[in-house]
Order: structure tokens, then sequence, then C-alpha cells
């Protein structure tokens, strides 16, 4: 069966984050979300940055907060203990 | 069950002792030289009345165990009606609005209200009361649970603290020392709420590992 044409051309570009034709190279590539977006990083094997090779809007359905939650509820502020 | 009725005659993780010194090393800056003129530090000991073992059971030996000291429950906990209730709670996961204060409550968003049960105070876990410990005013209530923070972890060196096979032949004063033994259910939630505090990762590793 044929693919459906939306895959191929303009639409398939569309679906791509900026600057997503970069080449392949001896880095690994990590997804780090920052608001609304997406963000592509580079690191080396020691994990320096190297560089943003692609910004995407996040579609996940899940929240910025919830993406980052961390795994325990931050109320330590809310019991500090008062001035006597 | 919080604690057992019938406890061993050695000491197991999560014990309450008496009898042992812990001490404070404060310095004003990293001890890079010892020929810095500066050098300043500050060294306190302390006598708590109680302490609990933190060395997982299997470790205990080798004359020196980690303890915390049991200290008082702070009175800001009680302005949660959850934990006012019962301050065990704060030693088992909950959810979010179980967690937070009524006033703070307010401030979260639905969705936030909505999350999933995980520990909150993850530096802390309640004793509850025992015959053992002394009353104390909180708040305008008279309680004997107590407290443990895991920021305040101690070694102590004794040549008396020994594997458990040799204690129960050689016993003495170090099972005198013990008090309290925990129920095999609440030395789990100790077990998991400790191991949680130290395995929590960083968000930016996370990001990494993936």
């Amino acid at each position: 069966m044929d693919l459906p044409t939306k895959d191929y051309g303009y639409d398939k570009e569309n679906l791509q984050g900026t600057g997503g034709c970069d080449k392949p190279g001896d880095y690994k590539t990590i997804l780090y979300p920052f608001d609304k977006y997406q963000i592509k990083i580079n690191l080396s094997s020691t994990n320096e940055f190297l560089g943003i090779s692609e910004v995407n809007i996040n579609k996940d359905f899940l929240s910025y907060k919830q993406k980052i939650s961390q795994g325990f509820h931050d109320v330590d502020k809310f019991y500090k203990e008062e001035d006597k | 069950m919080f604690y057992e009725t019938k406890p061993e005659k050695v000491l197991r993780f999560g014990d309450v002792i008496k009898g042992y010194a812990t001490t404070d090393f404060a310095i004003n800056e990293p001890v890079l030289s010892l020929k810095n003129e500066s050098l300043n530090y500050k060294i306190n000991i302390e006598m708590p009345d109680y302490c609990v073992i933190l060395t997982p059971c299997c470790e205990i030996g080798n004359s020196m165990i980690s303890v915390s000291p049991l200290t008082q429950i702070k009175s800001v906990f009680l302005k949660n009606p959850y934990f006012a209730e019962d301050l065990l709670r704060i030693n088992r996961e909950m959810t979010p609005e179980q967690a937070y204060p009524p006033e703070n409550l307010e401030k979260l968003s639905p969705e936030e209200k909505e999350g999933k049960r995980q520990y909150a105070l993850v530096d802390c876990f309640v004793y509850k009361e025992n015959e053992f410990f002394d009353e104390y005013p909180l708040r305008n209530k008279d309680i004997r649970d107590y407290m443990i923070n895991f920021k305040y972890i101690y070694k102590i060196k004794c040549p008396l603290i020994k594997r458990p096979e040799e204690t129960l032949t050689e016993g003495g004063l170090i099972i005198n020392s013990k008090v309290l033994q925990l129920s095999v259910q609440t030395r789990k939630e100790l077990r998991d709420k400790l191991a949680y505090y130290y395995g929590r990762t960083p968000k930016e590793d996370a990001i990494i590992l993936g």
C-alpha cells in the first residue's frame, strides 16, 4: 500500500522542528523540555554541551510542570519553624 | 503495630537506643591545609536521650553504627490537619491535598491538586509515642511522638557493637542500650523513605539519563 502523500514533501518538512537538518556525528542527543518547547541538545561523550540541533513544540499531553515533577511534594518551605 | 512487642536481643535497623553521644563538627571553610593560621572549627558533643540506628541490619557490626537522634516534632507540622490527626502519616506517601497546609493548597492549580501519591517532608520520619518518651507541649497539645531527620546522621564507634551472632553470646551492655524495636512493617516504611531520600535523581541528571 502506498504511503499517504502527506508523509512526503512539504507536510513532512512542516512536522520537523526548526534546525532539523543536522548531520549525524560523534555525539549524543538529549531532549530537554523548556516551557512549551522541546529542545534537542547535542552532548559529547563526556556530557559537554556542543550545541542545539532542533527546537520543537511540545505536543505531549503532560504539562511542563508535570514532566519535570520532582517525585515528591515540595512542601518544606510551608513548614519552616516559626521565630520564637 | 508500630513497635515490636517482643524485641530481639540484637541491634536492628530502626531500633531506638540510649546511651550514645553524638558529635557535631562545624568549620568556617574546608580545611585544605593544616598550615592555615585561620583554622577555625567547633566540636559539639551531645547526649540525646534516645537515638535511632540507621545502619542496615546486615551491616551492623565491626564496632560501628550510624545513628540519628530522636528530636521533638516541629510545631509547624500541626498546621496541617492531616498531620495533626496522625503524625505517622508523614512517614508514608500522600496526595497533594494531604501534603499541603490548607492555606497553601488553595494556590495549587487543579492539575497539581490531582497529582499522584508521593512523599512529603522527605527528610523526616516520625516515631510513635511510647511510655519511654517524655511528654512535651506542642501547640496546646501534650505529645510523646518524636522524629528523626535524615540530615543528622552520625557515626559511632564502640568495640561492643558486633555482628548479631556474636551479640547473642556476648550481649550485655549493648543489648541493655536497646529500648525499642520497630515492627517489620514499620521498619520497611523507614527503609523505604530513607532509600527514597538518598535515591532521588536531580532533574538535570534525569534529563541526561533519559
